[in-house]
């Protein structure tokens, strides 16, 4: 056996060795103590290259969270990543003379099947999710199966069953969406945004997952609606006019302002805004990419409120009134102090 | 600083409903073949999947050329962004962390050429140096300095491509063909090699210290 012929650099080198010493792993580590209780000879060298193993230690930095998470937020903000450039359906890519003998075999198996069974309810795992998403620079309207009408805003999707309306009416939402909910006292309407739940009758509220602050925060305009906490339970009744933020296990109620709801109606508002406020909004409505040069001093804020306006039209007024100049190419404009 | 987890990622909301279906753990039990290749045929979640994967193993092997954190954040940026640039035109992979390596070698080697800046102190990377702590108590303080001296003298005596070889091949468990490539050695042997005569050093150095220790705490 090769183990009772090895020196130190030996075991230092072998695989199993080490997967034994490092990882615990029980294989290994089954097959190594009962070599070692079976060969006390070599069993001094084997020792000593474990401590060896155990002792060594890297040096290097570690990466923040936060690191983590705005390299991949300035990646997603990039016009390579825009959504249109994934178009990955499925496993396999099949050629489209095979798609279409395979559509001319569903459908005339399903007519079959459907002459056969009549309308007999679908089983439960052939439930089929339907999702519905804006990239940057895209907000849409939407109308739900029950009448409910959805404002999705840019950088955001909703998904929800194709059983959606007949026993129940629940969306999962990343992003924001303002929801005009059609009344139906026997189902009520629930959002979904990771552990909180928002659940409404017939009501008129805004669902923000808010990525600086990592809150969701719900504004509701008209009606009633229950927020709570999947895990904690934790809940809260809102009034119209009120809204709550659901940070770190927590429900803050206060009232909204316009400015929480003005997206939905094509108004962007600034309230003394930072410059990076005024940079991520606009490249998130627009889907454009703004680069800075020379950046504006601590103190910067900027008020204003527009309504349906170009890109252009902000640009320019902001430039006459902050005094930058700015440069465009399309998706890509340079502001510079 | 805690280390970032990727689940608790803020961005992990989004990533639930992914526009192609598959969900991010699908992935887990893919071999690095299979996920290279959904994410070049286009899945968002793959591309995800694989950020969130080795995001942090890139961060300390960039760490090992380049101190500075904006650095080496704007390495990692560019690597992912030539990736999505490059999706249609990339070769085929078994090993997903090789590949990243090797990218990410280059970019940062090529950043201090332009440069022209080989050791400026601020930024200068780790350089693969590695240290050899005991946990062990140890009673007698002046033992306790001799062995830190001779761990010590021991480990300088390696040359960088030795201390490199050891990363790769014991904290990132590259093979040896892989090392090889990074090392820019033709043959896979020549690593082996490097390992060892590494090894050998080490022990030579080392084991009378390690094997004093075995004997006084038994």
């Amino acid at each position: 056996m090769k183990y009772n012929q090895y020196d130190i650099e030996d075991f230092l080198a072998d695989k199993d060795f080490i997967s034994w010493i490092k990882e615990g792993d029980k294989e290994q580590s089954y097959f190594f103590s009962n070599w070692l209780d079976t060969n006390p000879d070599n069993k001094a060298k084997a020792l000593i290259a474990r401590e060896m193993l155990l002792a060594i230690k890297t040096e290097h930095l570690e990466a923040t969270q936060q690191e983590f998470d705005e390299v991949l937020e300035s990646l997603m903000k990039r016009k390579e990543y825009k959504v249109k450039h994934w178009d990955y359906r499925g496993n396999n890519p099949v050629i489209w003379w095979r798609w279409a003998a395979i559509i001319a075999f569903v459908f005339s198996l399903s007519f079959a099947l459907y002459w056969v069974d009549g309308n007999k309810p679908k089983a439960e795992d052939q439930i089929a999710y339907i999702t519905k998403g804006n990239e940057a620079g895209k907000r849409s309207q939407i109308m739900l199966p029950d009448g409910t009408k959805v404002f999705l805003n840019a950088c955001s999707n909703i998904k929800y069953s194709d059983h959606y309306g007949h026993k129940e009416r629940e969306i999962e939402l990343s992003g924001e969406a303002f929801f005009d909910v059609a009344e139906n006292k026997a189902s009520p309407f629930i959002v979904r945004t990771g552990d909180i739940y928002t659940r409404a009758l017939g009501t008129s509220f805004n669902v923000h997952v808010d990525g600086q602050q990592e809150g969701i925060i719900v504004s509701l305009v008209s009606g009633s609606v229950e927020v709570g906490h999947i895990n904690t339970r934790q809940k809260v009744q809102l009034k119209a006019g009120e809204k709550v933020n659901a940070i770190d296990e927590g429900l803050n109620k206060s009232h909204y302002a316009y400015k929480d709801i003005a997206w939905k109606d094509g108004v962007i508002v600034f309230e003394k805004a930072s410059f990076s406020e005024v940079q991520q909004t606009l490249e998130k409505w627009y889907g454009v990419t703004i680069e800075v040069i020379n950046s504006p001093g601590e103190g910067w804020q900027y008020s204003g409120m527009f309504k349906n306006s170009s890109l252009q039209l902000i640009i320019e007024r902001m430039s006459f009134t902050e005094r930058f100049n700015y440069e465009r190419k399309e998706d890509f404009i340079t502001i510079t102090f | 600083m805690t280390n970032p987890n990727p689940e608790a990622s803020i961005l992990s909301t989004i990533q639930e409903s992914a526009f192609d279906g598959n969900k991010e753990s699908d992935f887990v039990n893919k071999t690095d073949k299979e996920i290279w290749k959904a994410f070049k045929s286009g899945s968002e979640v793959a591309f995800i999947y694989i950020y969130r994967t080795y995001f942090n193993t890139l961060y300390r092997y960039a760490s090992q050329f380049c101190r500075d954190r904006d650095t080496i954040k704007d390495a990692i940026q560019d690597l992912f962004i030539e990736l999505l640039n490059k999706r249609n035109k990339l070769s085929d992979t078994t090993s997903i962390k090789f590949y990243l390596f090797k990218s990410i070698k280059i970019n940062l080697i090529s950043k201090f050429k332009v440069r022209k800046i080989d050791y400026y102190s601020e930024i200068k990377g780790f350089d693969f140096g590695f240290s050899m702590s005991v946990e062990e108590v140890i009673i007698n303080q002046q033992l306790d300095e001799d062995k830190k001296k001779r761990i010590a003298d021991a480990l300088q005596k390696l040359r960088r491509k030795q201390r490199e070889i050891i990363y790769y091949y014991y904290f990132e468990n590259l093979t040896f063909p892989e090392i090889a490539s990074l090392l820019n050695f033709s043959n896979p042997k020549s690593a082996q090699n490097l390992l060892y005569s590494a090894l050998t050093l080490l022990k030579e150095n080392l084991a009378i210290t390690f094997l004093l220790l075995r004997f006084i705490f038994r």
